[in-house]
């Protein structure tokens, strides 16, 4: 962050004004048979003087003259704060130092309203300009390429992408033991074969126990298990938390902990069972060098207590964050994004901050995954909706200043209740997928695939 | 080494040589290679049938370049099997057109497109909005000559998923006809040879009927199962006025304190989304939607006081307010059965009519954008409708020479202009942005709707072992 602001103000000093570069420009056609060294302007004055330059050459054509006011209306995908330090006081003073019928002046009488976007790896700029002389507004459109400066300048994430998303159907999880119901609590995607080109299987915890699927050929099929947990009284509320282990030595294992107070660790190829380190709940979100980090757990409560513990079982404190939580995810810089005891989807900052991310309650599960394939973290959440409701799926992207997200994806599934969420790689592409898992009112588990489509 | 070994050998080596030459990159690391054959049933609304046979008969003159396809010289945005080049003379008033077909059977394809010749083309409507004219002649046995009355710098543009078709309608593209509905595979297209061997093409289901691919202008039926692609931009529906409808003014857009605002809030486009979109949806204040159009300033809405209907009974010869409303979509049927609730509280019975033309009153359109060129999409969406030239702002925005312009900022800056004005002029309103989606068996792979919202199946297989 440090780093990136230091860059920023280096760029933005090192940026020559508007009347150095038409100077520059002025002398360089005044001696066009020497050869002269090329000057260079920065993305984001560039960018304001192509803006005004479009202005001005629209202002001839549409035969009006007078001082403009130039206002930034709307900015969507860019941080607005910095837009407005960086890009509209470069704009002003470029209107003021431009030649041509526009001139600078925050009376007006002429108004521009600028409206900043990004769209896939661009910054658009869509200028109205409205007052006397014209019937109707001038609109004037720009787009340029995100650079390094930009991006830092402007707050500006460049993104190749679009927000388009496949919501497959993948097939009906059979129950693991033959006519008898076992909930899903959790899924997890593990790499059984070790082999990065291959799809991963899913590892399911239900109230049977760990299970192993494999989806081949248009179906899914019963791999290995159930690997059946210790016999304990399960309270009202079934929950169950699954995480992918799994070194070298030991090969593929899974770490299960359940609201009944299991906590244990599966071996996925032999199915052996052995106790874990009690009382814990593995966290998907939260995996350092050595494995997950846990929480605390209380018997048959849905919140988790921090604080958080290392695999190797050091408390971590992480100030900022509530005492109780459903679930937490680390993204990249220290930020924390995390689903409150009152489902509130919520991002403490780098410095401590906490900025509320969806006006609405969310379900109890989060991931933090780069669906999309542009660098950054989607956030993957259910609705609010009680056991038995229609669900909703929400991928949300966090804005470039973390203070917020927008809604790229809401859509219901099969009209059931989703009760689990992973990522990892189901078929055999390249993309992420986010594996869903939801139960119908019919007792039916239905597995969907979510993926990106470029 | 036993037979079964042997069988095994000749399977494994079977499979390594056709994942090298898969159809693209993401197949190549499949485990399994897709395999030629079978056969798909594709249920859609009968209208569409005609289109969807198009484009799989009959090669595109060029189509927007998603990847790494040669660049055509004169049109570095697109890619084509058909055209070599487009190179403008005459400041883009004359473009001269290379190509590897007959250039008799090209000029015939083009004229077609851009003329329309009575059938709807969203190229012909657009340049018909614009007041040009189009001449497209053989110069030489390779080579098209395209003349315009004004210069037109967006040809490539307008010529994007224009079918090869020539005079005697033989087929170019990757499949031809086998009787209505019925299309088999064919050697000697401009294109890859598809995977399929025949595509089914049936109007929309009934009772127990299934179908591999469902088009629905209602939206997918997501608990029927399978894959759901959504279109690259969503639909608006929109609400077209006739002029003297928009004069009488039956909805009050146009009083002074409250307009459009009240009618927004008390329209409930959010409501009618979740219930009739499967929430794949929202209210929407402009004409072109994300996707095709970048954030723009759009006029402020005030924020008004709920003001709760008056639902009196109404004589049976109150005034009626026609209004033309699409077959079989049923988020269009919703909103006008909302707008019949907002008008009958004005003491106004509307009149829903399905196959009459939308000369009086209005008309409910489920609009999708036929280009993500928000300039052509807006000019034909104006060409089809002439009505709406006689409004003076946007005559006035009709004649800004950059909508037809070479350059994609400029066509999209007098677009909005151009946006703007239609909604200024209160003859159209946009309602509710909804996504356009379709369900896909999930064993079939490779389906790609097209932006233009036709669903392509030329490079689709069965997956799944089927």
């Amino acid at each position: 962050m440090a780093l990136g602001l230091l860059m920023a103000a280096m760029m933005l000093s090192t940026a020559p004004t508007t009347s150095q570069a038409s100077a520059a420009a002025a002398a360089a056609s005044s001696a066009s048979a020497t050869p002269v060294a090329s000057t260079t302007v920065g993305s984001v004055q560039g960018f304001a003087d192509e803006m005004v330059a479009a202005m001005q050459d629209r202002a001839l054509v549409e035969g009006i003259a007078g001082a403009v006011k130039v206002v930034f209306d709307d900015i969507r995908g860019l941080d607005a704060t910095k837009v407005r330090a960086a890009l509209l006081p470069r704009v002003r003073r470029a209107v003021k130092s431009s030649d041509g019928p526009l001139s600078g002046g925050d009376a007006g009488p002429l108004t521009a309203t600028v409206a900043l976007s990004e769209e896939q790896g661009h910054i658009w700029a869509v200028v109205l300009v409205n007052g006397p002389g014209l019937l109707g507004p001038s609109t004037i459109v720009l787009k340029r390429h995100i650079d390094r400066e930009l991006a830092v300048a402007l707050g500006a994430v460049s993104r190749q992408s679009s927000g388009r998303f496949v919501l497959e159907r993948v097939a009906s999880l059979p129950s693991p033991i033959s006519g008898h119901a076992c909930p899903v609590l959790d899924v997890t995607l593990i790499d059984l074969d070790r082999d990065p080109a291959h799809a991963d299987e899913v590892a399911v915890l239900s109230m049977c126990g760990v299970s192993l699927y494999r989806s081949d050929d248009g179906g899914i099929a019963l791999v290995g298990g159930p690997y059946p947990l210790p016999a304990r009284r399960w309270p009202r509320v079934e929950l169950g938390w699954l995480v992918a282990l799994g070194t070298p030595e030991t090969g593929p294992l899974l770490w299960a902990a359940t609201s009944a107070g299991h906590s244990v660790f599966v071996e996925a190829t032999s199915g052996r069972v052995v106790e874990a380190p009690g009382e814990r709940v593995p966290l998907r979100g939260v995996v350092g060098k050595d494995g997950p980090h846990a929480l605390h757990w209380r018997y048959g409560a849905p919140g988790l207590s921090l604080p958080l513990v290392t695999p190797g079982g050091i408390d971590v404190v992480v100030s900022g964050l509530p005492n109780r939580i459903r679930d937490l995810a680390r993204l990249p810089g220290d930020a924390w994004v995390f689903i409150s005891d009152d489902g509130t989807l919520a991002l403490r900052n780098q410095s401590g901050a906490t900025d509320v991310l969806a006006p609405e309650r969310v379900g109890d599960r989060l991931l933090a995954v780069d669906v999309d394939g542009d660098g950054e973290s989607e956030l993957v959440t259910t609705s609010s909706s009680s056991p038995g409701e229609a669900d909703q799926l929400v991928v949300r992207r966090l804005s470039p200043n973390q203070d917020s997200s927008t809604v790229l994806l809401k859509s219901p599934l099969g009209g059931g209740s989703v009760v689990a969420l992973a990522a990892g790689s189901l078929d055999y592409d390249s993309r992420l997928d986010v594996v869903i898992v939801e139960e119908l009112s019919n007792g039916e588990t239905m597995l969907w695939r979510l993926e990106h489509a470029p | 080494m036993t037979s079964k070994h042997l069988v095994r050998l000749m399977a494994l080596v079977v499979v390594v040589v056709v994942v090298g030459v898969g159809p693209n990159q993401g197949v190549a690391l499949a485990r399994r290679a897709p395999g030629p054959g079978g056969s798909v049933v594709v249920a859609m609304p009968q209208d569409l049938i005609p289109a969807v046979v198009e484009a799989h008969v009959f090669a595109p003159l060029l189509v927007p370049r998603t990847g790494d396809e040669p660049v055509v010289r004169g049109a570095p945005e697109h890619a084509s099997s058909v055209l070599v080049s487009l190179m403008a003379e005459d400041a883009d008033r004359r473009w001269r057109l290379k190509t590897r077909a007959p250039a008799a059977d090209v000029a015939f394809a083009i004229a077609r497109c851009l003329e329309g010749r009575g059938e709807r083309r969203h190229p012909a409507a657009a340049l018909r909005a614009a007041g040009v004219v189009v001449t497209a002649t053989v110069a030489s046995p390779d080579e098209v000559l395209v003349r315009f009355n004004q210069p037109v710098g967006a040809l490539p543009e307008l010529l994007a998923w224009c079918p090869l078709r020539p005079a005697l309608g033989a087929p170019t593209g990757p499949y031809t006809a086998q009787g209505p509905g019925r299309l088999a595979w064919r050697s000697g297209s401009f294109e890859a040879p598809p995977l399929l061997a025949g595509i089914e093409l049936r109007g929309p289901l009934t009772g127990q009927e299934r179908a591999d691919v469902v088009v629905a202008p209602g939206g997918a039926d997501l608990a029927a199962g399978g894959a759901t692609l959504l279109s690259p931009w969503p639909d608006v529906i929109v609400m077209v006025q006739q002029p003297e409808t928009a004069t009488a003014d039956p909805f009050g857009l146009r009083e002074p304190d409250t307009g459009v605002a009240a009618f927004r809030q008390a329209l409930r486009a959010d409501l009618l989304a979740a219930a009739w979109a499967a929430g794949r949806g929202g209210p929407t204040e402009a004409l072109l939607p994300p996707g095709v159009a970048p954030a723009r300033p759009l006029p402020p809405s005030t924020s008004v006081a709920s003001v709760p209907l008056a639902l009196t009974p109404i004589p049976r010869n109150a005034p009626r307010l026609p209004m033309w409303v699409e077959v079989g979509d049923s988020l269009s049927d919703a909103v006008a059965e909302r707008l019949a609730v907002l008008l009958r509280g004005k003491g106004i019975l509307l009149e829903t009519r399905r196959n009459q033309s939308a000369d009086e009153g209005g008309e409910l359109v489920r609009w999708h954008p036929p280009s993500r060129d928000a300039a052509l999409s807006l000019l034909s969406f104006v060409g089809e409708r002439e009505a709406l030239v006689t409004d003076g702002g946007v005559q006035r925005a009709l004649e800004d020479p950059r909508l037809l312009g070479r350059e994609a900022t400029g066509r999209l800056a007098a677009a909005l202009a151009l946006e703007r004005a239609l909604l200024d002029s209160r003859l159209v309103v946009p309602l509710i942005v909804v996504e356009r989606a379709i369900t896909v068996d999930p064993d079939l792979r490779g389906v790609v709707l097209r932006g233009d919202g036709i669903p392509m199946l030329d490079g689709a297989w069965w997956g799944g072992g089927r």
